[in-house]
């Protein structure tokens, strides 16, 4: 097994992070959440961090928590889309091609919520269940899997998701649509 | 104040609690919620940390913060690096698209020229594919492809002989394929019967249908090639030949198929007439077919 130490790839992947907690506060921007302080990018543990105030309801928090799935997965396409034509159907590539890549890549390396969010995720959960709220009840599910998924990067599982969503998602949704 | 935290009890600087947080938990204690808690000074704004003497400001989050902290908390803006390098980015990411649009418009053309092919509309098919090989020029696949295409529009046509050439192009790019090297056979037997030269007319015939030994219009065109040369030298033994050929295509053939027939009718008109003609010319002088005496 191939294994690289986590700052490393934070670094290799930094914009991933970066994206990552402004995602995190554009969530808690737009839910009124107020953002005591943010760090983009750091070299430590954890690479990058927001602290915000409490939060009151649960569709709130599970806005701030899963907000890096939403906008990484976009912008990871979003960045890939000029590329993976040239580079991936056509085996063509040039500089300006591979960097939009390796951008689009490296955020979609860092879609998945982190296992502080998801414990944010839980407890808020646990509260919001008890009265039906009903994306509280799929968030116990949903945990797990952040869970899981982040246990799995260590078999890289974010960067086979980066290349999923950025390369082989749009060539499946090109050759449909074409 | 504000900078200091309540940690079972006891006030300390933040150093401080975590030393004591660390040290418990190396001690496999359990650090129950509410345990530790943050120092307020409800005078003091927690960000600006500006001293408002006796005045209790507003809290945010249970945070004391004055007013244009508050504004500045609850509307966080984004750091003028993070908004001017994600605009350079967006910049960069419509440039790369300009700059690969001929690669979509391309594939575009590679996916339309394929469907096309599939309803048989050759002209259309053979368009796109020219334009999509124009668009990528260093792509060899492409290029390949567009002589490909080319050539079998001009074998409709009734240019064998480009259509030869340009085939040719193709083999070369892939001399593995069976699927050129058939219609590079049938180009160039096409070629060489315009050419008048039957021999290797027929050795081209002989070889397609070593490759399609089931077809029987492959079998029937050796029969053709050899009716040629009976025409041209008058020898028996190519008329033989020429017949052995038919009637091995004849038991091959389904019975309603017209294109065998029609291609029957004109060998038999060869043998019997000594007399060449295409199919073109076959057609203009018999329109209502052609029966032996």
């Amino acid at each position: 097994m191939f294994f690289i130490p986590g700052w490393l790839i934070s670094i290799a992947t930094f914009p991933g992070v970066i994206v990552h907690e402004a995602a995190h506060m554009v969530f808690c921007r737009l839910r009124g959440v107020p953002v005591f302080e943010v760090c983009f990018f750091r070299v430590g543990n954890p690479a990058g961090y927001v602290i915000h105030g409490d939060i009151e309801d649960f569709k709130t928090s599970f806005l701030v928590c899963v907000g890096p799935f939403i906008l990484n997965s976009l912008l990871c396409v979003f960045f890939c889309f000029p590329a993976f034509v040239p580079v991936r159907l056509f085996n063509i590539g040039d500089p300006l091609s591979y960097f939009m890549l390796w951008l689009g890549v490296s955020i979609g390396m860092h879609a998945f919520p982190s296992t502080q969010d998801a414990k944010v995720l839980w407890r808020a959960a646990q509260k919001a269940v008890k009265q039906w709220h009903p994306l509280a009840i799929i968030s116990f599910p949903l945990v797990v899997v952040i869970y899981a998924a982040n246990v799995l990067r260590f078999f890289w599982l974010d960067y086979l998701y980066g290349i999923g969503v950025g390369l082989v998602l749009p060539q499946i949704l090109f050759k449909r649509l074409l | 104040m504000n900078e200091m935290f309540v940690v079972f009890g006891q006030s300390l600087c933040e150093p401080c609690a975590n030393a004591e947080l660390a040290r418990r938990e190396s001690g496999k204690e359990k650090i129950p919620v509410g345990s530790v808690t943050r120092q307020v000074d409800p005078t003091i704004c927690f960000r600006c940390k500006n001293d408002h003497g006796d005045l209790a400001l507003a809290s945010v989050s249970t945070l004391p913060v004055c007013e244009p902290c508050h504004s500045f908390v609850m509307h966080h803006p984004f750091p003028v690096w993070v908004k001017a390098s994600f605009a350079a980015l967006v910049a960069l990411a419509v440039v790369s698209f300009a700059h690969n649009y001929r690669f979509f418009a391309a594939y575009a053309e590679v996916q339309q020229a394929t469907r096309a092919i599939k309803s048989q509309q050759l002209p259309r098919a053979w368009s796109l594919m020219e334009s999509a090989a124009q668009h990528v020029p260093e792509d060899a696949e492409l290029q390949s492809a567009a002589s490909f295409y080319h050539g079998l529009q001009l074998m409709q046509e009734g240019h064998f002989a480009d259509a030869a050439e340009l085939l040719r192009r193709c083999r070369q790019a892939h001399p593995e394929s069976p699927v050129i090297g058939q219609l590079l056979l049938k180009a160039e037997g096409a070629a060489a019967f315009e050419q008048q030269d039957y021999d290797a007319m027929l050795a081209k015939q002989l070889a397609l249908m070593r490759m399609l030994p089931e077809d029987p219009m492959a079998v029937a065109s050796v029969s053709s090639a050899y009716a040629c040369k009976y025409a041209v030298s008058g020898e028996e033994q190519f008329k033989k030949e020429s017949l052995r050929y038919l009637e091995r295509a004849r038991g091959m053939a389904p019975r309603d198929q017209t294109q065998f027939a029609e291609y029957e009718v004109r060998v038999h008109h060869r043998l019997t007439t000594r007399e060449i003609l295409s199919p073109r010319e076959f057609e203009q002088r018999y329109p209502q077919g052609w029966k032996a005496e």
